[in-house]
């Protein structure tokens, strides 16, 4: 079992952070939406109670996917709402029927033996079937409810979608049918199999189990949940129970791929260099009508990586510096944040993110990353935009960050000089502290291949972005103490840049020992 | 007020002059020039003064004194195609220093004098929006450029010595418009324009009327110092380039850059490579001062302005 956890965690297990010890996770999943196939639904499985070690202490939400990636207009309204109709259930019933972890690794992919949800299937037969499907599906009258389309796409259709494949997506996509005869016939579509081989399945704790089964427990749930769901800190990042990644139907609908076939266009000439007579862009280079082109590939992304926020109410109103960790052969950390941060924080303005001039010099990204949204990072742009009330977005690392091998992955590299911690001192805002976790296996940074020629570094060889998956998570904001005196008191300077980032390498490690997977 | 100028057939001269007309609060206007330009006003009074000519500062020193101006913009700056850069460096270098020395003497109350955005140099490491305080960089063999950053040179040195002779610079983003002529408009109306392919900084410009009425409000301005005079909004190289009807032309920076090499090499007339850096980073002026103290804002959009080169009235 440990050995398969640690595959499901990290399959590049050398360099990692270090993980916490695997009895703190307890997740289960319920495979059976995820590889369940027709022929499956006829092998019954015999049995039991396949629960994982679960704690009560750190509930797994699983469904917090839907919330994180679902469509993006009523961002609050839609959190509140969506934790109390599926969401919040399980974890509030009990760990019982997380998700397992199991089967997170990619080499589960290829499988073909169809892990069903054994844990949960048990419990399934005997329970009311809400609680086992996923989150979504027991609430969600819709039947999208196991099917792939579930895990990505809320409550989108699943009907209009074009393009099946992907080349990223080395999962195969769970069977739409089978899916969907989760919800209806709970305890049917479980793969022996599997289960008998695996011996995780076998350590399954007995509270975790009696938790999963307890009836009043579900009934209670729903008014247990918190209208506003901000998964707890110790919350396990699980929000496989679906499917795994779904680049292919559910991701972009036919006037999302129509619309961003035109941001397309105009992103390729915005990196050639060439921009439309008509363009118009904001003061500090941002392309309105592009990034309104690009959003429905933005969402698309989001749903790609499933990009879980943490903790992203806790961001202050106004402006503020979000210093996060930079990672991945690309700098798409930027981007994503300020997309996930528009969506869900509609009440801020779009946070700017500041690049190093690596990056915003380099030519066509660039010029790409500044039509989007990036700001050259400099004490006088970062002073502007904060007095302009914008949050901004701080990579101290700088380019060290975006240049180390996949082996580093999540080693915070040095804080610059905490340009950042005076900034915000002199501005009189706070420091929110950032986590970003799957970038850096989004984009993982194999080699660099020399291109003094173009202009840059070095030319990063990578993959296609793969599905894994990301999240973030925003600290308890940091005041800075003492105003504009404090950023010329450099040993003050020096030990809150530490404090920001030690703060966030433990969020980091916070977040990888709870992932159980990286796609 | 008696209002007195060099330059006044100059592109802002000419736009000056009506504003300075209508003006009721100017009394008396003088032109300095070697010839009287063709449609002056008879109004204007025309002073025969060469600038270049050894003795020149002792000429205007007495001239000023006869008509004790109240104010006196100097705009005898070389903007049209030069075929003897060394005329226009001494007009420019040389001619400013004459001036500046009768000026100091006879102790004129103002003195506006326009410059340019372009000496800030476009450079990697600047911030998004250059404040009047940023540090002037001569882009090397372009004299255009030069020679006004020596110009301003001279300027803040004279203000230093003569704090009761009021300076205003006004630093102008490139100035557009029907009737302009001057280097940057020279370079968009040319058909096809290399660009460097995978840059496309944010430019300003200012249209020629807006220019015009900063210039007019300096005169009144309780404020003095330098300003940034920048139009509305800002956009990329290449926008401003397709609105005004040129082509833009990404070109490789290598291929380009050798391009440039080999016809400066092969002595063809060629834009220095250090001139492309204005198409690889950008170089926008904060002109906020001029909105605070001038009360100056301009009218024209950004796109509206490179569109009305379209219409040629020169």
């Amino acid at each position: 079992m440990a050995a398969k956890r640690v595959l499901g965690n990290d399959p590049f297990k050398r360099g990692a952070a270090p993980r916490v010890p695997v009895a703190t996770k307890p997740v289960l999943t319920p495979q059976a939406e995820r590889k369940a196939t027709p022929e499956m639904q006829t092998v019954q499985a015999p049995k039991a109670p396949l629960a994982n070690e679960a704690k009560p202490t750190a509930p797994l939400r699983p469904s917090k996917k839907s919330k994180a990636i679902g469509p993006p207009p009523p961002v609050r309204a839609r959190a509140a709402a969506e934790p109390v109709a599926h969401a919040e259930a399980p974890s509030a019933t009990g760990l019982g029927k997380q998700p397992a972890p199991h089967f997170s690794s990619p080499s589960l992919s290829a499988d073909p033996v169809p892990h069903a949800g054994a844990p949960s299937a048990t419990g399934l037969g005997t329970q009311p079937a809400p609680h086992f499907s996923s989150p979504s599906l027991s609430a969600d009258p819709v039947p999208h409810a196991g099917a792939p389309s579930a895990t990505g796409l809320g409550k989108q259709p699943a009907s209009h979608f074009s393009s099946p494949s992907v080349w990223a997506d080395p999962i195969p996509h769970a069977a739409a049918p089978s899916a969907t005869g989760l919800g209806a016939e709970p305890a049917s579509h479980f793969s022996s199999p599997t289960l008998a081989s695996d011996p995780v399945r076998h350590d399954a704790t007995p509270e975790a189990f009696s938790l999963g089964r307890e009836p009043v427990a579900h009934a209670a749930a729903p008014e247990v949940v918190p209208p506003t769901v901000r998964p707890p800190p110790e919350a396990a990042l699980t929000e496989r129970p679906q499917t795994p990644v779904q680049l292919s139907p559910s991701l972009l609908s036919r006037d999302g791929a129509i619309a961003s076939v035109k941001g397309v266009a105009g992103a390729l000439r915005a990196v050639i260099g060439r921009s439309g007579k008509d363009t118009r862009v904001d003061a500090y280079g941002r392309d309105e009508a592009l990034v309104q082109s690009l959003q429905p590939l933005a969402d698309a992304l989001e749903k790609y990586w499933r990009v879980t926020l943490e903790g992203v109410a806790d961001v202050p109103a106004g402006a503020s510096v979000l210093v996060a960790n930079h990672a991945g052969a690309l700098p798409i950390d930027g981007p994503l944040l300020h997309h996930a941060l528009k969506r869900e924080r509609p009440d801020l303005l779009p946070a700017r993110w500041l690049l190093e001039d690596q990056i915003f010099h380099s030519p066509g990204l660039g010029v790409l990353w500044n039509r989007i949204g990036a700001v050259r990072a400099s004490p006088e742009n970062a002073m502007q935009l904060l007095a302009e009330h914008t949050p901004i977005v701080v990579f101290p690392e700088g380019f060290q960050g975006l240049s180390k091998p996949f082996a580093q992955r999540y080693q915070l590299q040095r804080f610059g000089r905490g340009g950042y911690v005076k900034i915000a001192a002199r501005a009189g805002v706070p420091i929110v502290p950032v986590a970003i976790v799957g970038a850096e296996e989004s984009v993982p940074l194999l080699a660099k291949l020399p291109a003094e020629a173009l202009g840059i570094p070095f030319l990063p060889l990578t993959l296609p972005p793969l599905p894994a998956r990301w999240f973030i998570k925003f600290g308890t904001p940091i005041v800075v103490e003492g105003g504009a005196a404090a950023a010329t008191d450099l040993a003050l300077v020096q030990k809150l840049n530490e404090q920001v980032r030690d703060t966030i390498d433990v969020m980091l490690k916070d977040l990888l020992s709870r992932r159980d997977g990286v796609f | 007020m008696r209002v007195g100028l060099t330059g006044a057939s100059s592109d802002l001269g000419r736009l000056l002059m009506p504003k300075l007309l209508a003006d009721e609060q100017v009394a008396e206007i003088v032109v300095f020039d070697v010839t009287r330009p063709v449609d002056l006003p008879e109004r204007v009074k025309f002073v025969r003064l060469d600038l270049l000519r050894p003795g020149a500062e002792a000429d205007l020193e007495r001239q000023l004194a006869e008509v004790r101006l109240d104010a006196f913009f100097h705009l005898a700056f070389v903007n049209s195609r030069v075929h003897r850069a060394a005329f226009a460096h001494e007009l420019e270098v040389i001619g400013t220093l004459h001036l500046l020395a009768a000026v100091g003497a006879v102790k004129v109350k103002r003195l506006i004098v326009p410059s340019l955005t372009v000496l800030y140099g476009a450079r990697p490491n600047a911030p998004a929006y250059l404040p009047e305080s940023a540090p002037l960089h001569p882009v090397q063999g372009i004299r255009f450029v030069s020679d006004r950053v020596e110009v301003e040179r001279q300027l803040a040195e004279f203000s230093d010595r003569f704090p009761e002779v009021e300076v205003l610079t006004l630093r102008f983003a490139p100035i557009v418009g029907p009737t302009s002529n001057n280097p940057f408009t020279r370079l968009v109306r040319t058909k096809l324009i290399p660009t460097v392919m995978g840059f496309d900084p944010l430019w300003q410009v200012i249209h020629e009327e807006d220019a015009a009425r900063a210039l007019h409000l300096a005169l009144h301005t309780k404020a003095r110092g330098v300003f940034n005079v920048v139009g509305d909004g800002v956009a990329p190289v290449s926008s401003l380039l397709l609105a005004a009807g040129s082509m833009p032309v990404p070109m490789p920076g290598p291929i380009l850059r050798s391009a440039i090499a080999a016809m400066e090499a092969a002595s063809l007339p060629a834009s220095p490579w250090a001139l492309m850096d204005f198409f690889r980073y950008t170089w926008l002026a904060d002109g906020r001062r001029a909105a605070r103290e001038l009360h100056f804002l301009p009218h024209v959009p950004v796109h509206e302005a490179m569109a009305s080169m379209r219409e040629r009235r020169t």
